[in-house]
């Protein structure tokens, strides 16, 4: 890992204006990432995860969902001023993006080969058997047994892993610098999640891409990341290197995340399986502190201003008042 | 995938079979074609020489084994209105409405195809809301209605196209436009739905992840999943542009088989009624081997299933 920084993002808001609210998915949120580094990004369900990183290609959903403020800065250019076309190059070529169910992101009608050629032949420009060196070695880079015999297959052919596999190939396929890898092994089981992990911090040994992994499950992250972000309804709450989250938790709603990991040095009883209530409504949002209504060390103040940022050590900030 | 075309073949061998007993069945079913030609002056005679002649006086099995080898070797039998060979007159109509049916289908199905995609591409755009009016419209409007409305506007009022003949490429314009409006509207609803649901998978991200071009995502990675839905009814669609072609041919006095046939069924010609159905039924079972192959060929989950 060197310190060379790929991706900044700075105080991204993005929002879908719907007929009935507009809601701010993504709130002002800030992060980096290093080549060869991964960071994750944690928090439940509906905080915001997927758009952020959807946000960073340039492909919200249209026409409702937009970048509203902020920067985007991958390799000194700010993502969010380029014009389509200009971005488009960046997409599947300096940035690329594994969704989160492997079952449905390969198209059913195309060969494996067809869907990973494709994105060799747009973005390297090489002569037709180069392209299947190529796509030989992005099968190989993911460990897909017997990748000759793969090329023909289609999709439904392929178990759940395999085509997981496969979208790797397909997003390491033109050596990216940035991966987003959004909840890849939430889909898959136990064991083959582990594996796919493992394969992972292989190839991002071999290729130091930057990796944002997105995640529910802090024991991912432990596994994976060297630096943690923690969102919770569209904002960051906490980012730390990982290693210092698992030791000491600043902000309530990390420690109880981390809480919530099943771990076996801890008694049933002693572990929370979840926290308790809902997120807010991202079209109604509380005033103040966003946990507040869940949180259990609440202070009145928390409820009437939102904390600010504080820099609580070596890249490790937190919003929370109790952090003052 | 050959071992698939096999297995429909075969199936439609059957289906052509068991149709064939069926026509010859029904034709009977009203009563001896040859009593119901009957007319007051006619002599007992007459009569019994007649049914000799179209071979009504033999036991049905053996009827049906005389119609069978006929058909295989081309032979439909005889009009009885003009005494002519039914294969003689239906090979001189068909060529017509071949022309007429398959210029029609394949304007259909393009256009259907075209404004589907492009309204669901553009939903809630002007093209979107035009498409999702003419699918409407083509609901509620009846096909003949609509031949009769375009030959008042565009032959007697404007007097720009043609209304009858079929000695130019204007003399096509309206019948063929008019037939295809009869796939045109359902067709073109179910490409639209098939489209917005491709549109919203995970695959069509990914292909838009990859950088490719909104050209290439929608024409190809959108399109040959959102024609499967469809496909599947296309043999359905196709029955419907033979009904539509009896419709037109006799609006448009268009000299093919679905004049024929209901010229033949008004005069009780059963057996060039027989030769007309039996050949229709083909040409539905083929186009729907077609559609099939086709949806094979599109979908390779189908091809790899049914080898
Ligand atoms: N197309 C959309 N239109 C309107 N609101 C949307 C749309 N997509 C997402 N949102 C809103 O944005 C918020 C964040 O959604 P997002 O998909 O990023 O959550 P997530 O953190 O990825 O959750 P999960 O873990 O379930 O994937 C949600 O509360 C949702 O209501
Ligand atoms: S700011 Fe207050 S409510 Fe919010 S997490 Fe901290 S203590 Fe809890
Ligand atoms: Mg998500």
């Amino acid at each position: 890992m060197s310190n060379n920084i790929i991706l900044q993002v700075e105080d991204l808001h993005t929002a879908f204006f719907t007929r009935k609210a507009v809601i701010r998915a993504v709130d002002g949120v800030s992060f980096f990432v290093r080549e060869g580094e991964t960071l994750g990004i944690v928090g439940e369900s509906g905080c915001g995860k997927t758009v952020t990183g959807l946000s960073l290609m340039r492909l919200l959903p249209e026409p409702s969902g937009r970048i509203i403020g902020g920067k985007i800065i991958f390799d000194g250019r700010n993502l969010v001023e380029l014009d389509k076309q200009q971005m488009r190059a960046y997409r599947g070529k300096m940035i690329s993006m594994i969704l989160q169910d492997p079952m449905t992101s390969l198209n059913p009608v195309y060969t494996i080969g067809d869907q990973i050629s494709e994105s060799v032949k747009l973005h390297q420009g090489l002569p037709d058997d180069m392209v299947e060196k190529e796509v030989i070695s992005a099968l190989r880079l993911l460990k897909i047994p017997a990748p000759e015999q793969r090329l023909n297959d289609y999709p439904f052919q392929l178990s759940g892993g395999m085509r997981q596999r496969v979208v790797g190939a397909i997003a390491m396929s033109c050596h990216p610098r940035l991966l987003i890898a959004d909840e890849p092994t939430t889909a898959l089981d136990a064991t083959i999640q582990a594996q796919y992990i493992a394969l992972f911090k292989d190839i991002q040994q071999k290729t130091n891409v930057g990796i944002i992994f997105i995640t529910h499950d802090f024991g991912v992250v432990a596994n994976m990341c060297q630096r943690v972000a923690v969102m919770y309804a569209g904002k960051i709450v906490e980012t730390a290197p990982t290693s210092v989250i698992f030791k000491a938790p600043r902000h309530p709603y990390t420690a109880a995340l981390i809480n919530s990991v099943p771990r076996l040095d801890r008694s049933k009883d002693d572990r929370l399986d979840s926290i308790e209530g809902q997120p807010p409504s991202m079209a109604n949002l509380p005033p103040g502190c966003r946990f507040a209504p869940r949180c259990t060390v609440v202070q009145d103040i928390c409820r009437k201003q939102e904390p600010p940022e504080v820099k609580v050590g070596d890249e490790h900030s937190v919003s929370c008042w109790r952090v003052n | 995938m050959v071992r698939f075309i096999i297995i429909r073949l075969l199936q439609t061998i059957v289906a052509l079979l068991g149709i064939s007993l069926l026509i010859f069945l029904l034709v009977r079913a009203t009563g001896n074609p040859i009593d119901l030609m009957r007319n007051p002056s006619s002599s007992e005679a007459d009569i019994i020489n007649l049914k000799a002649q179209f071979g009504f006086d033999k036991p049905y099995p053996e009827q049906y084994w005389l119609f069978m080898k006929g058909i295989v070797h081309g032979d439909l039998g005889k009009s009885i209105l003009r005494g002519k060979p039914v294969t003689d007159m239906i090979l001189q109509a068909a060529p017509n409405s071949i022309r007429l049916g398959l210029t029609a289908f394949i304007i259909g199905m393009v256009t259907a195809t075209l404004l589907g995609v492009l309204a669901a591409v553009r939903r809630d755009s002007w093209l979107d809301n035009v498409v999702k009016f003419l699918a409407v419209l083509g609901q509620a409007l009846p096909g003949f209605w609509l031949a009769i409305m375009s030959i008042w506007v565009f032959s007697v009022y404007w007097h720009i196209l043609p209304a009858f003949g079929t000695s130019g490429p204007a003399n096509y314009v309206l019948p063929v436009g008019c037939l295809a409006f009869f796939l045109l509207p359902g067709m073109m609803r179910l490409v639209r739905s098939s489209m917005l649901d491709v549109l919203d998978s995970e695959y069509i991200k990914l292909a838009r992840i990859k950088g490719l071009p909104e050209r290439v995502v929608i024409w190809k990675h959108a399109l040959r999943n959102a024609l499967i839905a469809p496909l599947t009814v296309a043999g359905m669609l196709f029955a419907n542009i033979i009904t539509g072609a009896v419709i037109l041919e006799n609006v448009f006095a268009w000299p093919g088989l679905g004049k024929m046939s209901v010229d033949s069924m008004i005069a009780r010609d059963f057996p060039v009624v027989q030769g007309i159905t039996l050949l229709v039924a083909a040409l539905v079972l083929m186009v729907n081997l077609l559609v099939d192959i086709t949806y094979a060929y599109v979908d390779p989950q189908i091809r790899y299933q049914n080898t």
